[in-house]
Parts: structure tokens; C-alpha cells; sequence
């Protein structure tokens, strides 16, 4: 009797293991590991160390380049690795991953690099400063309150006056966002030409702190204001008619600065600073998290797709950073705590770039 | 009777801010001014040489500042280290240009005599100093800060290098050396400049007035600039495109004549802030 009870509850207790196995347990998540694939120290130069030649193209077999600013040194990382471009300057850099330039504090021409076939375009006289986005070249005007786009000749293809500085500019799918300091925010099409311009909802002080677009053109995402200051998301209906789809007061100490903001992970979601953290908005539910930080946003990636974002803060003491990832919407993976006065991030894929004091460092993202 | 009322305010404001504002910095030279010809750009407020320290014209609330520790920052900013300051009264001042403040906090709230920054170099200058400027909220307008703030003293009058007039068809006229003229309609370009007693810089002067036998055609006034549709526009009897009125090499367009046959007078007189005035008439046999 004794024996056939005991059969029975080891029976049972198989039948109950077999059951939870099947239907209870779940696999273990893969997690996220930085895999370092190589490390470069820009002083000495572990890696290949090439200064631009005229009429030399500084890519490699096609890959793509990640350009990098640290310190007094920026040039490029080919994104399999090594450095192709790695030069030290006290003077002005413009940089992108189609063009660079380096120049004078008030340059009488500017002579701008294209990487990829290693081709110079001379714009003289130089009206401004470059700016490279969305793969154009724009010279942003002496007085900081007129754009002007510039063609593969050097030439101006047309100027846009602002009506005071700019604070924020953004550029994707062909349009341009330009924000000011009088609280304007304009959006000009590929011919320079003003789909609207818009007041930002009334504030004490209006004044735009960020603006972002996002690939297509479609959504914008804005910080304004101060006494309220606020987080605006604007979305397009028909071919030029933006409205605000949702707004919220940010509460906390006012920015009175720029404001690190990014469309992130194919446009679901608007990274933004905010007092005492970060803003996270999800574009399809039109939902907002907070994630707190102990820290102060130094730099953002928002290039992934794969709901990996990556960005670095400074702590209390502003020489102690941190490497944070985030998966969406808004659990920590990592956090890395390291020392350096100047940082760099960027992200090509699967590969994450980031850079500190003097090292250049590539790491590949594994799951496992 | 609102327009009224709110010209009066404006008159009413502009003239208690220049009761209460100061230049920013106590050593400071300028070295171009608010209407100067910038390679046919018009220049939006003042640049200083300068080595002390800048001061808010006023106080004022930070409204925004840049400088090179912000890594939020997109673009190369010409501006360098910059400052707004909400002055009240809609007027915010724009202090720029200065020695990178890298980092350094600034209060919210800057008293008079609070030091803003140092003079130095960032963005796009050649030497040691600072660029001020002011803009009306309001308006949405640059106003030109000796309106507002009282000018340097100045008992020099501006100087006028030359007059020229500029035909329909691109013909040339120097009303100095031939003194007959086709009748038709033309365009006075005015070549001149101002020179504060203690500077020595070539300055933007303050109006330029054109008449023909003593009858005002058109008045350039280097009073305020805007941007109306993505142009920067001056005013010239209304609003003219800036493009229009800034040549390269320097001069203006003053304004527009018409000539008919006879006798005609051509005066072009140029003042400046202090109402220092210069005067050159041309009489003309138009044919």
C-alpha cells in the first residue's frame, strides 16, 4: 500500500514537472553584451593613422565611415575597424559621414572634404560655417540667423534669413527644421521654400530648446518654452499641414540651453532631456516615461532598430561619465561608469563606437 | 487710435530703456555697427573690440546661452559663446562672441553690473571683443542699440566717397564728373561711412535721404531689420529686400529718381546717430 501511494506521487510530481516544463517556463532573454572588436589610442596610433590626401578617397572597399570628434583630434573609423582619418586641430571642424571641413574662426573660403572619392569643394567666399546634414551642405550665416545650401559646386542654391538665431536645426527625407531664439520654428522643403512657420505654444519666454524631425519628414518633435516649458509632437495631415498631437508641461528647473533630443528606433520613439532625467515618447500610443538620471546627457545614438538605445551622461563630477543602454521603452541593459573629460558615441549597426579621453574604442553588440 | 496707442508705447518704452541701459563693456571700441555693409550683408548690431569684462546692458532673465561645453548642439554656431537676455519690455540682447565660458553656470537672473562673460574670441571674429545686438520680441525686428542706448560721442560728420546713378538699362552715371544726364528713372547708390571721433572704423551711418530739387524721394533709415519671408529686409520708405539695397563692394542703394528734362538738383545727405550730417548736391542738365 505504502508503495503504491509513493508510485503515485511520483507520478504525479513527474506528470506536474512535465507539465511545467511545457507550459510554464520560458527561455532565458538573451542579453546584451558589448563585444570589444578593437581599441584604438589616437596619440600613439595602434591602428592605421592616414592624413587626407587631395583626390584620394579615405573609404575602404565601400564601407561606411564613422566620423568622430574627441578632443582635439576628429577624422574617421571605418566601421570594421581601425582609423582612416585621424588629425589633430585647434581650429573650427564640420564634420558628417559624406563631408568635413576644417577652417578658421572667420574663414575667407572653406574647402570641404568628401570622404568617399576624396573630392574638394571650394566655396568661396564662405559666407558661414558648414553644416553637413541629411547629406547636404548648408553654411550656417555669420549673424547665425540665415541658412544657405550649398551644391556639389560650391555654389549657393538658395539662402533662407531667419528672423533672430538659430538655437536648433534638424534636417531628414529633405526637409529642414530650424528652431530660434525668438521661439519660431520653420520648415523649409528641399528648395528652401517655408512649408510654415510656427509660434510654439505661448510661454512667459518663448524659445525653442530642440527640434527634431523625423526620417520622412513626417513628425516633429520639439522643446520650448520657458514658464512652461514644454515637450510638443507634431505630426503631418495631407501635404503640409502640421498640428501638435500632443504636449506636455515639463516640470522641473527650466533648460535654457539646447537640449539633446533624437527620433529614435525607426521613429517609434522621441528621446528627449528633461529636468532631471529623460523624456521617452512612444509615437504610436503617444505615451511618455520618465527615466531618472544622476547625470547630465553628453551624448545620444539614436541610429539603431532594434530597440537598443545607447547614450552617455557626466556625473556630479563632470570628468565621471556613464554608458547607459536602454531597451525600449525604458529598461537599463547597462551601465558603465568610466573617466574621461571629452566622449564620442555613434553606432553603425550592430556596431557601437565610443570614445574617451584619447582612446577610440569599436564594440559589437552580441546577444547571448 | 490701437496703432496710435501702440506707437506711443513703443516711443514710451524705447525712451525709458535708454534712460536705464548701458553699453557692455566700459573699454570697448566698436569696430563695425548695426547697418554696416558686410560684403553686401547687412550687419545686425554692434562688434566691439575689447579686452574687460561685458555687463548686461540691463537686467535681464536668461532666455538661452551656447558655448562649446554643450554637446547638444547640431551646428557650428558663428555666434560662438552666446548669451539672451530678456531685458523686458519684449527686448531681448544678444551678447556674443565672447572668450568661452566652457561650462561655467549662469544665474538666471543677471543684475546690471553682473559680469557676463569676458571679452575674447569664439565664433566668427578676427580679434579680441564681443558682438551685441538687440531684438524686439514684438516687432520681431533687430533694432540698431544706439537707438536705445546712448550713442558714443561723435561731432565728426559721416563721410560720402562717392554717388553714382545706375540707369534702367545698367548705364553708369557719376553725377561729380558728367553733369548731363539722360531723362529716365535711376537708382542712387551712395557709398559712405561714418567715423566715431574715438574709433577710427569705417561705420555704418544712420540715415541717408535723397531729394531731388529739394522734394525727398527716399529715405534709407538704419533704424530696425527683419526677416518677412525668408528675406532680410531694410527699411526704405517701407520695407525693401536687403539684397536690393547691400552692394558688394560696399555701398547702398539709397533710393530710386526719376529725372525728366531741364535743370534737376540731385542731394544726397547722410547723418549719422548724433545727427552729424554730410550734404553733396549735383546740379544736373537732363536731357
Amino acid at each position: 500500500m505504502a508503495s503504491k501511494e509513493k508510485k503515485v506521487l511520483v507520478s504525479a510530481a513527474a506528470l506536474v514537472f512535465l507539465l511545467y516544463i511545457l507550459f510554464a517556463v520560458q527561455p532565458i532573454p538573451p542579453e546584451t553584451v558589448l563585444v570589444n572588436v578593437w581599441l584604438e589610442d589616437l596619440e600613439t596610433g595602434l591602428g592605421e593613422i592616414v592624413e587626407a590626401r587631395a583626390g584620394e578617397p579615405l573609404v575602404r572597399a565601400g564601407e561606411p565611415l564613422v566620423p568622430f570628434t574627441l578632443g582635439n583630434r576628429f577624422g574617421y573609423a571605418g566601421a570594421s575597424g581601425g582609423l582612416v582619418l585621424n588629425k589633430t586641430t585647434d581650429r573650427y571642424v564640420s564634420i558628417s559621414s559624406e563631408y568635413w571641413s576644417e577652417y578658421d574662426s572667420a574663414p575667407d573660403s572653406l574647402v570641404i572634404q568628401n570622404p568617399a572619392d576624396g573630392n574638394e569643394i571650394t566655396v568661396n567666399p564662405a559666407a558661414g560655417y558648414p553644416l553637413f546634414l541629411d547629406g547636404k551642405i548648408f553654411l550656417v550665416g555669420k549673424d547665425q540667423s540665415s541658412l544657405t545650401r550649398i551644391n556639389g559646386a560650391g555654389l549657393p542654391v538658395w539662402r533662407y534669413d531667419f528672423e533672430a538665431p538659430l538655437t536648433s536645426v534638424d534636417a531628414a527625407g529633405g526637409y529642414l527644421l530650424a528652431g530660434t531664439v525668438d521661439g519660431v520654428i520653420e520648415l523649409l522643403d528641399e528648395k528652401g521654400g517655408t512649408l510654415f512657420p510656427s509660434y510654439a505654444p505661448a510661454s512667459r519666454i518663448t524659445v525653442i530648446l530642440g527640434c527634431r524631425i523625423s526620417s520622412d519628414g513626417s513628425k516633429l518633435a520639439l522643446v520650448a518654452g520657458i514658464d512652461e516649458q514644454r515637450f510638443i509632437f507634431l505630426e503631418r495631415y495631407g501635404s503640409s499641414d502640421y498640428r501638435v498631437t500632443y504636449h506636455e508641461p515639463l516640470t522641473g528647473e527650466a533648460f535654457r540651453r539646447e537640449v539633446h533630443m533624437a527620433f529614435i528606433n525607426n521613429d517609434s520613439t522621441v528621446v528627449f532631456e528633461r529636468p532631471g532625467g529623460l523624456g521617452i515618447f512612444d509615437v504610436k500610443t503617444r505615451t511618455r516615461r520618465t527615466l531618472s538620471l544622476d547625470g547630465k546627457v553628453e551624448s545620444f545614438d539614436g541610429s539603431g532598430e532594434d530597440g537598443l538605445f545607447f547614450f552617455i551622461i557626466s556625473e556630479q563630477e563632470e570628468s565621471r561619465k556613464r554608458l547607459i543602454a536602454l531597451s525600449l521603452p525604458g529598461k537599463v541593459l547597462l551601465s558603465a561608469p568610466f573617466v574621461s573629460e571629452n566622449v564620442f558615441l555613434s553606432r553603425r549597426g550592430n556596431r557601437l563606437f565610443v570614445g574617451g579621453g584619447m582612446t577610440l574604442g569599436s564594440f559589437a553588440l552580441d546577444r547571448m | 487710435m490701437n496703432r496710435k496707442f501702440w506707437a506711443l508705447l513703443c516711443i514710451v518704452s524705447v525712451t525709458v530703456l535708454a534712460f536705464a541701459m548701458d553699453w557692455p563693456s566700459a573699454d570697448g571700441t566698436i569696430v563695425s555697427n548695426f547697418g554696416n555693409n558686410d560684403n553686401g550683408v547687412p550687419v545686425q548690431g554692434n562688434s566691439f573690440r575689447s579686452t574687460g569684462p561685458i555687463y548686461p546692458a540691463e537686467m535681464g532673465e536668461l532666455v538661452f546661452y551656447q558655448d562649446s561645453s554643450n554637446s547638444a548642439s547640431r551646428f557650428p554656431s558663428p555666434l560662438g559663446s552666446w548669451i539672451a537676455l530678456d531685458h523686458g519690455d519684449n527686448i531681448v540682447g544678444l551678447y556674443s562672441r565672447m572668450k568661452d565660458k566652457n561650462g561655467e553656470r549662469i544665474t538666471t537672473i543677471l543684475e546690471k553690473g553682473t559680469v557676463l562673460a569676458e571679452s575674447g574670441r569664439s565664433g566668427w571674429t578676427r580679434e579680441d571683443g564681443f558682438f551685441f545686438a538687440f531684438f524686439d520680441r514684438r516687432e520681431r525686428r533687430w533694432i540698431n542699440p544706439s537707438l536705445i542706448i546712448t550713442p558714443l560721442e561723435d561731432d565728426r560728420p559721416p563721410v560720402i566717397r562717392q554717388v553714382e546713378l545706375r540707369g534702367v538699362s545698367g548705364n553708369t552715371i557719376n553725377p561729380s564728373q558728367n553733369r548731363n544726364v539722360p531723362q529716365g528713372t535711376y537708382l542712387v547708390y551712395v557709398d559712405a561711412y561714418d567715423m566715431v571721433s574715438s574709433s577710427g572704423e569705417s561705420l555704418a551711418p544712420n540715415r541717408i535721404i535723397c531729394t531731388v530739387n529739394g522734394s525727398e524721394t527716399e529715405e534709407l533709415k538704419f533704424e530696425f531689420m527683419a526677416a518677412k519671408g525668408g528675406k532680410r529686409v531694410v527699411y526704405r520708405n517701407g520695407l525693401v529686400n536687403a539684397e536690393q539695397v547691400y552692394h558688394s563692394p560696399p555701398g547702398y542703394e539709397a533710393g530710386t529718381i526719376r529725372l525728366s528734362r531741364g535743370q534737376a538738383t540731385l542731394s544726397v545727405e547722410v547723418r549719422d546717430i548724433a545727427e552729424n550730417s554730410r550734404n553733396v548736391s549735383y546740379r544736373l542738365t537732363v536731357e
